[in-house]
């Protein structure tokens, strides 16, 4: 696979060596890429990580959740970036039996209110829906009756596979839900003190579902039980890794975009010229020697011309880098500028045939967003007006993040230099 | 051809596609611009590349964009933003559209499938 475009995702968590992505296409279990992580607005910052798929599922939104390892010889930094998870679920192992459980029995890894997680000795397939019974160690002998419904399995060793179970909200399961998460919200603050079970509690009335935002409407006019904006009944569970709980808010996420990016509007479009001008000295022929004071690297230039917003012309090359410096090959002509890009590797670029160059920083560690070329501007025709009327000249104007020129050069073409 | 090779050999057509018309606007050097870093090309030679591409028109078209992209999603990636070029102002060049066809023959994507992606990109 030539890897046209590197795999994207939204970064989910990364803890220790597992990473926990969104992504919009599903990936097949082993599959080993090297993926593009995003973090939530604003940061908006980007790293790549290669992984190894260890489960997909399906996730909120129409995204699916991408259970992953880190390889590489470095483990990436801990992150935590959108939440997907409904409900804060803790490490506690309750005994649960059920008659859909391979062996009958098994303890949970994790528990929240929207669902567990347990190592089971078979795999069961995603969908299906048991009744499980919890038999709580605090209080002694207290129990509650649940229906749960697989949401994904992830192997682990031999026939054992740690399996995530969502809670279904079922009408008469509410009470036992409501239990359940009084039971979780006091093992939360009280580690100590036991646990006192409701004798009973009154049933909820229709309106108060136990989620209050609206629901998804499906198609027969069926509500899905699905709050809007928060994980469907899938995401509530956990994965397989024992990660931390993530925060409770739902998560304010841009879209994965298998989209094409929008370009940025331009403060004054421009067409290109399809041929060059080929422009024509008017100036007096004892004026033509100037140029030579402007091809040896200036010096830098007042504030005035620092912060003044150049006349906007050419097409724009997006990039960001760091200008860390140039240097003149005399004999050739040719100029050679070093940028740094994102990961701190330099990058060298040759500017052959240079007829100038124009700094209009102070310093040489600039941080740069982008260049502009043009075959026609004033500063090509001022350098250029001695050079016959070969034409082929290009203007490069290297800018910062306030659109102002950091650099002016004049050169035939610009190529990349192996160092 | 490695994978970076590989990469600029595609590029080059979506240098095709947007000088069919006989020039490129803002907004095509834009789109290609950011295409080619989602492609992960390195600045040292994306700088260059795009350059080149900008500022004059490819010398050679390409003819083997589907033996580049043997994936089948690879594919429809390519020739989604191949779409997209093609439609990024609203005047669209009947050029622009013949060289699209041509790609997306090269791609062994069908008339159906191309009117899909332009309804999803547009």
């Amino acid at each position: 696979m030539l890897g046209f475009l590197k795999p994207r995702g939204e970064l989910v968590e990364i803890s220790g060596r597992t990473v926990v992505f969104l992504s919009a296409k599903p990936f097949k279990t082993e599959q080993r890429f090297e993926v593009k992580l995003w973090m939530p607005e604003p940061s908006r910052e980007s790293f790549s990580v290669p992984v190894k798929v260890l489960s997909c599922r399906s996730g909120p939104e129409g995204f699916y959740v991408v259970v992953s390892t880190a390889e590489g010889r470095r483990e990436p930094p801990n992150r935590i970036g959108y939440t997907v998870r409904g409900f804060p679920r803790a490490p506690h192992r309750i005994s649960i039996k059920s008659e859909g459980l391979p062996g009958y029995r098994a303890v949970t890894k994790d528990l929240s209110r929207g669902g567990f997680c347990a190592e089971l000795d078979g795999e069961l397939p995603e969908g299906k829906i048991l009744q499980v019974h919890f038999e709580f160690d605090d209080p002694l002998g207290w129990t509650l009756d649940l229906q749960a419904k697989v949401a994904w399995a992830c192997w682990r060793s031999q026939n054992r596979y740690d399996t995530g179970f969502a809670f279904l909200e079922a009408p008469q399961s509410a009470l036992a839900l409501e239990q359940m998460s009084q039971w979780l919200e006091h093992r939360a603050t009280h580690e100590l003190v036991p646990f006192k079970p409701p004798d009973k509690l009154p049933p909820k009335r229709p309106s108060e579902p136990p989620n209050q935002l609206p629901r998804r409407e499906l198609a027969g006019g069926d509500d899905d039980p699905t709050p809007l904006g928060l994980p469907t009944i899938s995401d509530d569970d956990p994965t397989p890794t024992g990660l931390p709980s993530l925060p409770q808010p739902p998560p304010t996420r841009r879209s994965i975009s298998l989209a094409v990016p929008q370009p940025k509007p331009l403060e004054r479009p421009s067409t290109f010229p399809l041929q060059p001008s080929k422009a024509k000295s008017s100036l007096p022929a004892e004026a033509e020697d100037d140029t030579l004071l402007v091809k040896v690297p200036s010096q830098p230039t007042s504030s005035s011309d620092e912060d003044s917003v150049p006349e906007d012309v050419g097409l724009h090359i997006r990039f960001e880098a760091l200008l860390r410096g140039w240097a003149w090959e005399g004999a050739d002509d040719a100029l050679t500028l070093v940028l740094e890009d994102e990961h701190g590797d330099d990058h060298w670029l040759e500017f052959t045939a240079c007829r100038g160059i124009q700094a209009r920083c102070r310093q040489r560690e600039t941080r740069l967003t982008g260049m502009a070329v043009a075959m026609d501007s004033s500063l090509l025709q001022e350098l250029t007006r001695d050079e016959e009327q070969e034409g082929g000249w290009i203007h490069f104007r290297l800018y910062d993040d306030h659109q102002r020129t950091v650099v002016d050069i004049v050169a035939r073409e610009c190529r990349g230099l192996e160092r | 051809m490695d994978e970076a090779d590989g990469k600029i050999a595609v590029l080059g057509a979506f240098f095709e596609l947007a000088w069919a018309d006989g020039s490129i606007t803002p907004e095509e050097a834009e789109f290609l611009s950011a295409l080619a870093a989602d492609m992960d090309i390195s600045l040292g030679r994306r700088i260059p590349i795009l350059v080149k591409g900008l500022t004059q028109p490819p010398s050679t078209r390409i003819t083997n964009l589907g033996e580049l992209l043997n994936d089948e999603d690879e594919r429809y990636q390519v020739a989604e933003r191949l779409v997209a070029l093609c439609f990024l102002t609203p005047q669209l060049s009947f050029k622009q559209t013949q060289s699209l066809a041509g790609l997306a023959l090269q791609l062994s994507i069908e008339a159906e499938e191309l009117e899909e992606m332009r309804l999803r990109v547009c």
